[in-house]
């Protein structure tokens, strides 16, 4: 049987990075998927590269660090990936939000971004299109976006052409173990061995290390969004309400699933703004989120019929435009707000990587990190607080 | 056809780039839709759905072609935002 040196479970941005940084490197790298490429939260997202909620300390050097990546991408990978600047404006309808909004413009501001709060007729120069009322004013600022697709085929065509061996639609459903180390991983279609074994499974990341008998408190929110053809509309800037009922859906689920167990969590329901023009020109709007434990294939239709409100509400010109199609994709988080990184206790060779909040913006980084761990090399962060096992929990 | 044939109108792919997409592992429909942009238009597929197959079976050496199970992608046919923000959930059942 062929042993490889480092089977990566997961073909998401973060297993796709580390297999792509591997295989650079030489090594033997398997890659297998319960689904086909990228499935999960890797490919349905609104393709928004954002410091948003990131405080000064480690994960924001990350994110730096990954941005310059980023930029390098295009040469690195041998194709446009679709990396640019986004300009963003972010509406506040009450007072609370405004103060809120404010505190956030200072950090950004003291971080060295380019951030403004905007007046009325300010913002109506910005995106003239907008509907204005009820709102007291925005933040405008800078971000990045990329195409998050491209950036998944070009670390999958790179990777392969490095001699990656690809095993899609091969559900990984245990391992074979000894007291310290993996043997092999058991899928659907048969027992795949290395000598080093990765998960970023994401969203299902919990289901598979729970046969390993190790409770991973990574649960998911599952967020929808629909795509309207392109022609007829142009928006100048990236658009959403600055009203976190999205995150604190998630703070609640988390205390809640850390209290009643996940699969006995009520079902909540959470609506935000965003719309956007991605870049191939199509009208991108999300999203409506849900926390259930049943992973839902298709966006409830109260869900379509409410984004589509929203557009209306915000860009009347927007009603004559044809939604052509639509998503729902669970989106992993982990209760205390940080990922999961590292060796996984007792197994010296099980990485976890999975977790991350914002994955996007951490992609490039988390590959090369991934990538120097499983190989023993010294590493400039500290990483300890990731510890995958630090929540303890052994079923 | 040859590797400049168009096969997906709506977004302008090719054969060629099909089929280096079926080579390097993408196994079913819905990955070559998102990879390639082959059925990404405003047909959603419609069109080139049955070229797609076609060819998957044609460069795929796997023996099975995993079926499309993620992918149920509402609307069925494109709707405007108009007529979909007032969607009444009562009347659609009636009906």
């Amino acid at each position: 049987m062929k042993t490889y040196d480092v089977a990566v479970i997961g073909s998401g941005l973060v297993g796709l990075s580390t297999a792509y940084e591997l295989a650079k490197k030489g090594r033997k790298v398997a890659l297998i998927d319960s689904l086909g490429l990228s499935a999960g939260a890797s490919s349905a997202n609104t393709s928004l590269l954002l410091f948003e909620g990131v405080t000064r300390g480690m994960i924001f050097d990350l994110c730096v660090e990954s941005i310059e990546s980023y930029a390098n991408m295009a040469e690195e990978l041998g194709g446009d990936v679709g990396f640019e600047t986004a300009k963003m404006i972010c509406y506040i309808k009450n007072e609370e939000n405004f103060a809120e909004a404010r505190r956030m413009s200072d950090f950004y501001v003291e971080n060295g971004f380019e951030y403004d709060v905007v007046d009325d007729s300010t913002l109506h120069k910005l995106e003239p299109e907008l509907n204005m009322e009820g709102m007291l004013g925005a933040l405008y600022f800078t971000q990045w976006k990329m195409d998050p697709l491209r950036v998944v085929y070009a670390y999958f065509t790179r990777a392969r052409e490095y001699g990656m061996d690809w095993y899609p639609h091969n559900k990984a459903i245990g391992f074979r173990k000894n007291n310290e180390r993996i043997l092999g991983v058991i899928t659907e279609k048969g027992t795949i061995q290395a000598e080093q074994y990765v998960v970023a499974t994401g969203a299902w990341t919990r289901e598979l290390m729970l046969t390993l008998n190790i409770d991973i408190p990574e649960y998911y929110i599952q967020g929808a969004a629909l795509v309207a053809e392109r022609g007829g509309i142009s928006l100048n800037n990236v658009i959403y309400q600055f009203e976190p009922t999205r995150v604190r859906m998630e703070q609640r689920s988390g205390e809640l699933a850390m209290e009643l167990g996940w699969e006995n969590i009520p079902k909540l329901v959470a609506s935000e703004f965003v719309i956007l023009q991605d870049s191939h020109g199509n009208l991108v709007s999300a999203q409506s989120s849900m926390v259930t434990p049943e992973i839902v294939n298709a966006v409830p239709p109260e869900f379509l019929r409410d984004m589509a409100a929203n557009i209306k509400l915000h860009f009347p010109k927007f009603g004559v435009c044809k939604v052509i199609r639509s998503w729902i994709c669970p989106i992993p988080f982990v209760p205390d707000g940080k990922p999961f990184f590292g060796f996984v206790r007792p197994y010296n060779n099980l990485l976890l990587a999975s977790g991350f909040a914002s994955v996007l913006i951490m992609t490039p980084i988390l590959g090369k990190l991934a990538s120097s761990l499983l190989e023993g090399e010294r590493i400039s962060y500290d990483l300890s607080s990731f510890d995958p096992c630090r929540f303890e929990k052994v079923v | 056809m040859d590797d400049a044939t168009i096969i997906c109108r709506c977004e302008d792919v090719t054969y060629g780039e099909v089929k280096k997409a079926i080579v390097s592992g993408l196994l079913i429909p819905g990955d070559i839709r998102k990879y390639t942009r082959a059925g990404m238009g405003s047909c959603q597929g419609r069109t080139c759905q049955r070229l797609l197959m076609q060819m998957l079976k044609e460069y795929s050496d796997s023996c099975e072609i995993a079926e499309d199970t993620i992918n149920i992608r509402t609307p069925i046919q494109p709707i405007s935002i108009t007529e979909l923000s007032v969607w009444d959930s009562e009347i659609n059942e009636k009906e």
